[in-house]
């Protein structure tokens, strides 16, 4: 029953998510400044929290000893990764659907963030391999694929600064993010279709209930840290993107 | 410097004491340090960056209307 339940908040909260930060795309821009506000105070308080949980509060683990503590966020650094590719996959779909520009400023925020919790989960990924498996790094299929993930993702930023045509630069960045994200369920499921060094997800009737609350709290201080960072990225992007779109409507009207 | 940079630089540096006053004394307490500290300082640069950014081009298109007849 409990995880249940816990499946339908999750589900409930993406869905939430998503739907708020594709309709950044349509919002004025004092409304978007306004939810990255609450996002970032809600971030704030929860990381707060989440650390004296996770660093004071919760017991030390009985094999690990306190090593297990970069769990607090590196899995949270996982969720951020998530959110930000999915949400790019989905902003992607709706721009080639509707040619809205703001998708796009959406996908584009979505990805860079993605890449950002990326990053912050193979270092803290690698600080726990090493006091745990004995290796910084090793060619294991989560591994393998996460780092395949990051370059993707950092690949669609590279393509983004190397296409002038805005439009252009929309379309076929919206396809490599369509195709990139087939990887994050491949990484989502790689520890159970072949089961190498990293451990598959544990489940919280399993773990410590300290653990549990501490490793919730930092989840949902790192995803509503998400939203602030992507809330403020797609600001920028919106307007870099209307100053870019007002300089290609007057280089046409001066031909 | 905009204000949300300034916020984010101080959040970043208090995570940073909170974990050398707490995590020190434990097992492997370097690794879980190192984690720790290179996370603040990533998200916090990253956010100090895009503030910044952000403030800059903001006041780039209030200044643009303003000389706009």
């Amino acid at each position: 029953m409990g995880n249940i339940i816990i499946f339908v908040a999750v589900a409930a909260l993406t869905v939430l998510v998503i739907s708020y930060t594709l309709g950044l795309a349509k919002k004025p821009i004092e409304s978007a400044k306004r939810g990255g506000m609450i996002a970032g105070i809600a971030a704030v308080v929860l990381i707060a929290l989440g650390l004296y949980l996770g660093l004071v509060w919760a017991p030390t683990e009985r094999m690990m000893g306190d090593s297990y503590r970069i769990m607090y966020i590196h899995f949270p650094s996982w969720v951020g990764t998530a959110a930000g590719y999915l949400v790019a996959f989905i902003a992607s779909i709706a721009y080639l659907r509707t040619r809205n520009q703001g998708y796009d400023y959406v996908a584009a925020s979505a990805a860079e963030i993605g890449l950002l919790f990326n990053a912050t989960g193979l270092v803290t990924g690698a600080l726990w391999g090493r006091p745990t498996w004995g290796v910084y790094w090793t060619w294991d299929p989560r591994l393998t694929t996460t780092a395949i993930m990051a370059i993707t993702f950092a690949g669609y930023l590279v393509l983004r600064a190397f296409v002038e045509d805005p439009e252009a630069r929309a379309r076929v960045s919206s396809l490599v993010a369509i195709v990139g994200f087939v990887n994050v369920p491949i990484v989502y499921f790689s520890v159970r279709w072949w089961r190498t060094l990293h451990q598959v997800q544990s489940s919280p009737e399993t773990v410590d209930s300290p653990m549990v609350w501490a490793l919730r709290t930092m989840m949902a201080a790192f995803l509503c840290l998400f939203l602030y960072l992507l809330i403020t990225r797609y600001m920028l992007a919106r307007i870099r993107g209307e100053e870019e779109l007002e300089a290609v409507r007057l280089e046409v009207a001066s031909e | 410097m905009s204000k949300g940079a300034i916020i984010a630089a101080l959040l970043g540096l208090a995570a940073i004491a909170l974990v050398f006053a707490v995590v020190p004394g434990m097992r492997d307490a370097g690794y879980v340090i190192r984690a720790y500290v290179i996370t603040a300082i990533i998200l916090a640069a990253y956010t100090w960056s895009l503030a910044n950014r952000l403030d800059k081009a903001e006041k780039g298109r209030v200044g643009k209307q303003d000389v706009t007849p």
